[in-house]
């Protein structure tokens, strides 16, 4: 057996969690160590308790620990823990790191400044083009961007940095590392792959549990510089993010929101308790102290798109809303079939997209 | 003695006609009766005995058969009671008219002699007029129904020995009903479109589907006027020729839905049945097959409110009959077919809410969202030509401001549609069918032709919106429909622009919220 075995044994302990391995590791230098250590040793350790030692030295299966570290390379899973050198430094630095981490793809490495943004599943489509436009933008500045892999906000965002050349992102899930959950983003889960990685301190083929989110949550801070809060309701778990962050030292940026929408009602509060108010991306690269001669994206989207006459009517009823069809006809004048045409050769340019079925909405 | 008479079987919509023999020998005195008959058509022993026995009229004791032939053919009903009494009377002389195979009889009898009606006179008067016979004999309530039909001379009667005089009689043609007033053929009675108050997208689909018979599907929330623009595009089809009435009509004689007021079915059908219809309900069936609602809305609008909500299995067999515009149902006793040309409309909300895409009303997540279209097949999406969302009505939209916003008027669509129709039966002249959404992919190629500028504009939007090889023949179909309603030979590129936004619901679209 080697160290990385006794590593690996170590993280897979039942009952013993970041805590008691931390305690543990007070004790030892090595995971080795822990694994040979004989019970009257271990006895007097007082974080443990009877159960505790009972399952350590049941646990100690040489072939039981290297058919799941055989298992793991099968499978393409990576594998670090504290006691490497591999191990993320602003992650290690938290109050309570993770002992192991499981990942899919690379780990961010420590130099470059990477973001965090959250925000809400439910998000609206407006939240939507923000988080997809400030992770495309973070992307070209050469940041990383860490999110949750969640549906709305976290998923746009990190669609934002995959559509980037050499943008990277990391995503950082709530269940086993070999599950993609929610289903439908496995396409960008597996992209994610190659331009970044996926991340996860639970066991392989855990499920998704509602209380991993939370602590995942932790991690998701912790891997970070700065934090995006981009559209969090009352309850938001976007919130606890930010908290964490908060305790962990980092920034957090908020996109504000109208202060009567319901969907914004944690992002405000999040501004009034002294949180820095974003409307560009530009904001965070500043409130990072990073700093970049000028923003790149902004001049080329401009003057990329040129729109006819009739075209430009109708784009000018459209916004960030989704606005039926007929509407825009009632509202604009211009006849049906003009206004079909005109919202299709906008499609097709991409400055419109469309929603449902005939619903129009502008694309930032 | 022997004798016979004639009356007719109904198998679908078709008749066939039937002979009835009966022969009196010695024997032990039996009344039997045979020619594969159904329960019901067997007790017509008891009916016709007594019957005839109520009516004064007497009887040796002697052997009586009684066969219907072909006797290979299922017989079903209470119809053939008057045939039966008729020839039973004859065999024993009590009548003594030699021309009985001029005669169709149809009725039921009472026990006390009188002749009461029965469903689908229609098909079997035709089918007696096709055959050569000269008259009809049969119930009064029947009268009017049968008289449709041209060609034969129908008598109506009220009982066993009203019939006995007029068969004795020598002048047999002062008895012949005829026809006060001549039927009319407007396809009028129906609501109007002006009173749909905004949602011009959702009224210009319907004139489309019209024109072209497109199936079409109407997506939006509650009380968008989804079931309003259903109830109002029967009234925007042309009126039927009397080829079409005279077809539907048989359809609902068999199904017994004519009466004497209506004795044809001249305006265009409009059926919405509950979503908790079967499959029998639906492409019709039973024991002894009766048309379904398909059927019932042929020529017309069948509308499928709530489409989500009927059982998956309900749906599927609504594939074959939209595709061939024919419902075969077979039974045991032979199978029969029944014309299923029909516009199907269907409406359903887009989740389970009803308000997505507005977020302040719909909190659906976007697996339910996916759950709920799923329960519609995509074979079925795939009869679909035309898909179109309304929207939620604005107050300034309920009450329009000016006369001169109000909305246009059934009469006005109609026209337009009748003219699109009307290039289309010429284009399509020696052709199998005669609207644009019965183009097969081979007949597209030949009647679909583009501008050059079309289909350049057509190849760029498949490339961007990824469409498959099926959403390509639709958009084709539509196109062709759109130019017929503008008038143009040729699909043009606003026409293209246009069916693009009648393109099925794609399930990239659906539940997408979150895929930015």
């Amino acid at each position: 057996m080697r160290e990385y075995h006794y590593q690996y044994w170590l993280s897979a302990i039942k009952g013993i969690g970041c805590k008691k391995i931390r305690s543990l590791l007070e004790r030892f230098d090595t995971a080795g160590e822990i694994y040979r250590a004989d019970r009257k040793y271990l006895e007097k350790i007082p974080e443990l308790r009877a159960k505790d030692i009972e399952s350590i030295i049941r646990s100690r299966n040489e072939t039981k620990i290297k058919y799941g570290w055989e298992n793991l390379i099968k499978k393409n899973i990576s594998f670090t823990c504290l006691l490497r050198e591999d191990y993320p430094e602003k992650l290690r630095n938290i109050a309570d790191p993770p002992f192991c981490l499981f990942y899919k793809g690379s780990l961010p490495e420590g130099q470059v400044p990477s973001v965090a943004v959250v925000g809400a599943r439910n998000a609206s489509y407006t939240g939507i083009e923000i988080a997809k436009k400030m992770g495309r933008e973070l992307a070209e500045n050469g940041i990383n961007v860490v999110s949750g892999l969640a549906r709305g906000i976290d998923i746009a965002a990190q669609k934002g940095v995959l559509r980037v050349g050499g943008g990277r992102t990391y995503g950082i899930l709530g269940c086993g590392i070999d599950r993609c959950y929610p289903q439908e983003h496995i396409e960008s889960y597996m992209k994610m792959q190659e331009k970044g990685g996926v991340i996860s301190e639970f066991y392989p083929g855990m499920p998704p549990y509602a209380g991993n989110f939370p602590m995942r949550n932790r991690i998701i801070s912790g891997l970070s510089d700065g934090i995006l809060v981009i559209e969090a309701g009352e309850k938001s778990g976007s919130l606890i993010t930010a908290e964490l962050g908060i305790d962990q030292g980092r920034d957090v940026f908020v996109v504000p929101g109208n202060i009567y929408d319901p969907g914004y009602c944690g992002s405000n509060r999040l501004i009034k308790s002294g949180a820095a108010l974003v409307t560009t991306t530009r904001d965070i690269l500043d409130g990072l102290g990073i700093f970049v001669d000028e923003d790149v994206s902004v001049k080329k989207k401009k003057n990329e798109v040129m729109l006819e006459t009739s075209e430009k009517i109708v784009y000018s009823y459209l916004g960030l809303e989704p606005i039926h069809i007929s509407e825009i006809v009632c509202l604009s004048g211009v006849p049906m079939q003009r206004t079909m045409e005109c919202l299709l050769s906008m499609e097709l340019k991409g400055v419109v997209k469309q929603m449902g079925n005939q619903y129009y909405a502008i694309v930032l | 003695m022997y004798s016979r008479t004639y009356s007719v079987a109904v198998q679908g919509i078709d008749g066939c006609m039937v002979q009835i023999e009966a022969d009196i020998s010695d024997g032990l005195p039996v009344f039997s009766l045979v020619g594969d008959l159904s329960t019901e058509a067997k007790e017509a022993r008891e009916r016709v005995r007594v019957a005839l026995q109520n009516s004064g009229f007497r009887f040796p004791p002697r052997r009586v058969t009684v066969n219907l032939s072909p006797a290979d053919i299922r017989k079903e009903g209470t119809g053939y009671d008057l045939a039966i009494a008729v020839s039973v009377l004859s065999a024993y002389g009590y009548i003594s008219n030699n021309d009985l195979d001029k005669f169709i009889f149809i009725g039921e009898l009472g026990l006390n002699g009188e002749i009461r009606p029965v469903n689908g006179v229609l098909p079997m008067v035709h089918t007696g007029m096709e055959s050569g016979a000269g008259y009809c004999i049969l119930a009064n309530e029947n009268l009017e129904e049968a008289s449709v039909i041209q060609g034969i001379k129908v008598i109506g009667v009220e009982s066993l020995l009203e019939i006995r005089k007029i068969l004795e009689s020598d002048d047999i043609d002062s008895n012949v009903y005829h026809k006060k007033d001549k039927h009319q053929n407007k396809n009028t009675d129906f609501p109007d479109f002006s009173e749909v108050r905004g949602q011009e997208s959702a009224r210009r689909a319907a004139e489309v589907a019209a024109a072209g018979m497109h199936n079409l599907l109407l997506v939006g929330p509650p009380g968008s006027g989804k079931s309003m623009i259903a109830g109002r595009i029967s009234g925007i089809l042309p009126s039927m020729t009397f080829e079409e009435q005279m077809e539907i009509s048989r359809v609902y004689s068999v199904a017994g839905l004519l009466s004497g007021e209506s004795p044809l079915v001249t305006k265009r059908p409009f059926r919405a049945p509950h979503h908790t219809a079967t499959q029998k309900a639906l492409v019709g069936g039973g024991m002894s097959p009766k048309p379904g609602e398909i059927s019932l809305a042929s020529g017309g609008v069948l509308f499928l409110d709530e489409l989500p909500e009927f059982e998956r299995n309900t749906l599927e067999v609504l594939r074959q009959p939209l595709e061939d515009g024919w419902v075969n149902v077979n039974r045991l006793h032979g199978s029969c077919r029944y014309p299923a040309h029909t516009l199907l409309m269907a409406a359903m909300n887009p989740c389970r809410c009803g308000w997505y895409p507005d977020r302040r009303k719909c909190s659906c997540t976007p697996g339910q969202i996916r759950k709920y279209l799923g329960r519609i097949s995509g074979p079925l999406l795939d009869r679909i030509d035309i898909c179109t969302e309304t929207v939620a009505l604005k107050y300034d939209h309920l009450i329009p401001e000016d006369k001169e916003k109000m909305p246009e008027d059934s009469e006005k669509i109609r026209k337009r549609v009748e003219r699109a129709q009307k290039i289309q039966w010429l284009r399509y002249e020696g052709e199998s069918f005669c609207h644009n959404s019965e183009l097969t992919p081979q007949k597209i190629l030949q009647y679909c032709t583009m501008s050059k500028e079309a289909s350049d504009y057509l190849k760029i939007i498949f490339a961007k919106m990824e469409f498959s090889a099926r959403a390509y023949h639709k958009l084709l179909k539509v196109g062709r429909t759109i130019a017929d309603l503008e008038g143009h030979d040729r699909i043009e590129k606003e026409h293209i622009a246009e069916a693009v936004f009648y393109r099925s619901i794609d399930r990239r679209y659906w539940g997408g919220r979150s895929e930015a």
